[in-house]
């Protein structure tokens, strides 16, 4: 201690080779252990899987006209949030980011940064052909960033210019889809595996 | 400023006036449709995915490979390529990038043979970009490559 | 009594904020609650449409034209780039096709006026607003599917007249749906002109004076608001505007509250321009024969005007002679309109720059270009 501050005592251990192992983690990896502990843990799984695939929280965030058909989709006729998608304001509330239009590469950053500061798990819905590949604005351009996913990673695309909001709202289905196939607990054993080995 | 007897007045009058149209939209018919499980009926003009349906009396496209559609194409998403000549030529390779199509109708207008039509389906979307490129076989299909996803609603 | 020392605060409003109507960015200068100054950065939203233009030929611009400029006006923005090629090279356009075209830019201004009440009254805490007007919209939304077979963007308009003709039976769906609209435009009356807390919050708030909305070259309703009676659809009258009756409302107070009433106003306008249209419709052809896709345009200089929900959209065409535009200019009115923004936010307090900002009814896709 050559600051002379007080000692710091560490909340999560870290093992000697320096993978960082959280203690819910290693909960898991005890309970992996158990007889009869991989059906208990895939249980817990599907808990938590079904109770994230159905409130889907997004960002609200738009770019540009695929915006405007998000916002139907949330108004009355589509109205999402007979799905659990409810749009959050804030970042450090999403679980979801729908990039509705275009992004520059003056907006690129600014994507990035939201996209970071969204808590895990987090899902990206590229929305429109302009959020997928540059799309009407691929040729011709020097503005346009061509494919948000040069950016940020994408689960779902919805191809349109713009997507009916129904296209969207089959976009979030194959979202749910997807989150509730998802191994959350038990890939993250899988990885530790054969590190430890 | 009005006193408060006044304000109050004011407030319980507006909050009247606003249950009763709440009360009268209770009423009315329901506008939301349940979209997984009931759909909307699109227009005949309705500009959805893009297709070269397969004609039922010849067994094959009606394209008459004119390259009219991939020149108007403002997103130059169309890729045309022929071999033989005259009356033998045949399509090799016809391709549509729907991620970046934009959906604006010209090359359908443009097509002297109604060959590339739009199709009422809308619901695309895929984990894989590439799932985007639909080549002679899916635009023959004419339909979405991968099953319209059902969600968490089984 | 030492005097507290106070110091001035930037505040970073955006590029994401849900209340910016897209991507602008405000560099607000604040002592403490009130507002010293107000910068826009824009540039969020650059798509660099004029130069995209000059690579594809008119009737690409047209597609070109509802996606890159603004968004929310796509069939006005056909209307101006068509409008610019037309007169160049003297197309003759149907009467029929005349109608439609004022019908539908009718119908897409009581669509975009619809979504900035939804969204504005999000901005004040009306939710409900918003609930009703995408019920609305969504209605306009299935007029123009019938018809252009889009829902925002239609690519409907071509050099010469229209697309397709008007499928049997719209005009009567038409007429139908402007009546239903008439009764909810008195129901949004009742449900926010006369509200305490939104005359609260809109009235006396932003003032932008009749000088200062010249000095600033405002338009559209921002400039109506302010007592200046500028309509290019009454000054230069272009399809069927000159045939049809109608009113330009002006306020004089130039307050959001005036704002908000002029677009209240004109959604009736544009209900009974609409009307008006399919009543004295002719029938007959809707598209002039013989003008190909690829048209060329003779060489010259065109400046053509019309009237978009939000202002004075102007397009500077050069032409060579080629199939495409040599170079094309827009003069886009929420980019004018941003300008003044930074006069009204003078002296306000930090709340009421949501306010302000949605009642200059600005999109960023048109500001940008
Ligand atoms: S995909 Fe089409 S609707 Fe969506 S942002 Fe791009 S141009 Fe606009
Ligand atoms: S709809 Fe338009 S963008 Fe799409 S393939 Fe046809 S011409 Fe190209
Ligand atoms: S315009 Fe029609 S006929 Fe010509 S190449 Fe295209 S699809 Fe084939």
């Amino acid at each position: 201690m050559s600051s002379g501050g007080p000692e710091v005592t560490r909340m999560v251990r870290i093992p000697a080779d320096g993978s960082k192992t959280a203690p819910v983690e290693q909960l898991v990896e005890v309970l992996h252990r158990l007889p009869g502990g991989q059906i208990l843990v895939t249980s817990i799984e599907n808990v938590l899987n079904w109770a994230r695939a159905r409130s889907i929280w997004p960002l609200t965030f738009g770019l540009a006209c695929c915006a405007m058909e998000m916002m139907q989709a949330m108004g009355t006729r589509f109205d999402l949030d007979r799905f659990g998608v409810i749009p959050r304001a804030t970042p450090r509330q999403a679980d979801l980011i729908i990039v509705a239009g275009r992004c520059t590469i003056k907006m690129a950053p600014v994507v990035r940064r939201l996209w970071e500061q969204m808590p895990e798990p987090k899902y990206v819905i590229s929305m429109g052909s302009c959020a997928t590949c540059g799309g009407p604005f691929y040729y011709d351009n020097y503005s346009i960033l061509k494919g948000i996913d040069t950016v940020i990673p994408v689960d779902v695309y919805v191809p349109g210019c713009p997507p009916r909001p129904e296209a969207l709202i089959e976009g979030v289905l194959k979202l749910q889809e997807k989150i509730q196939k998802e191994r959350r607990l038990t890939r993250r054993l899988g990885e530790a595996a054969p590190a430890g080995a | 400023m009005p006193s408060l007897l006044q304000r109050t007045a004011q407030a319980v009058q507006g909050l009247v006036t606003g249950l009763g149209v709440t009360f009268q939209n209770l009423a009315r018919p329901k506008v939301t449709l349940m979209y997984p499980l009931e759909k909307s009926n699109v227009s005949p003009r309705w500009h959805g995915l893009l297709a070269l349906p397969v004609d039922t009396e010849t067994g094959n496209d009606k394209c008459i490979i004119c390259f009219q559609c991939e020149r108007i194409c403002p997103s130059r998403c169309i890729h045309i390529e022929a071999t033989g000549k005259g009356k033998e030529r045949v399509l090799t390779r016809f391709d549509i990038e729907m991620d970046k199509c934009q959906y604006c109708g010209l090359c359908v207008e443009v097509c002297p043979t109604e060959a590339i039509v739009f199709t009422p389906h809308y619901e695309a979307s895929t984990y894989n970009r590439a799932n985007l490129l639909y080549t002679l076989e899916d635009l023959h299909r004419a339909a979405p490559k991968e099953p319209v996803a059902r969600g968490i609603l089984r | 009594m030492p005097s507290l020392r106070t110091e001035e605060l930037i505040l970073n409003m955006g590029p994401q904020h849900p209340s910016t109507h897209g991507v602008l960015r405000l560099l607000v200068t604040l002592d403490g609650e009130n507002i010293v100054e107000v910068q826009p950065d824009i540039g969020y939203l650059h798509s660099s449409v004029e130069k995209m233009m000059e690579h594809r030929n008119y009737t690409q611009n047209i597609a070109l034209a509802d996606r890159g400029m603004d968004y929310l006006s796509a069939l006005v923005n056909e209307m101006a780039v068509i409008r610019a090629a037309e007169t160049l090279a003297e197309v003759p356009v149907p009467e029929r096709a005349r109608y439609i075209r004022t019908i539908f830019m009718e119908l897409q201004r009581l669509a975009s006026h619809l979504l900035w009440l939804g969204t504005y009254g999000i901005d004040l805490g009306a939710f409900t607003a918003f609930l009703w007007c995408m019920r609305e919209r969504e209605l306009i939304m299935d007029l123009f599917e019938a018809v252009t077979g889009g829902r925002l963007h239609h690519v409907y308009f071509r050099l010469g007249g229209v697309n397709e003709d008007l499928p049997p039976g719209w005009t009567d769906r038409c007429r139908e749906f402007c009546h239903y609209f008439l009764n909810r435009l008195d129901e949004y009356h009742k449900l926010l002109t006369g509200n305490p807390i939104w005359q609260a919050r809109t009235q006396g708030i932003g003032v932008l004076t009749r000088d200062q909305a010249i000095a600033f070259g405002a338009c559209g309703p921002v400039a109506r608001a302010s007592g200046l009676a500028w309509d290019v659809r009454k000054s230069h009258p272009y399809e069927v505007y000159d045939r049809v009756e109608f009113q330009v409302p002006v306020y004089t107070e130039g307050d959001c509250y005036a704002r908000y009433l002029v677009r209240m106003d004109e959604m009736r306008e544009a209900t009974r321009i609409i009307l008006q249209c399919l009543d004295q419709m002719p029938p007959g052809e809707v598209r002039a024969p013989r003008v190909p896709l690829n048209l060329k345009v003779p060489p010259g200089e065109v400046y053509t005007r019309v009237e978009s929900p939000r202002g004075d959209l102007g397009i500077h065409l050069v032409s060579t002679g080629g199939e495409t535009p040599w170079r094309v200019k827009i003069r886009a009115p929420s980019f004018v309109n941003l300008h003044a923004l930074t006069e009204m936010m003078k002296g306000w307090k930090v709340a009421d720059i949501i306010a302000i900002l949605g009642s200059i009814d600005i999109v960023l896709a048109d500001v940008d270009r």
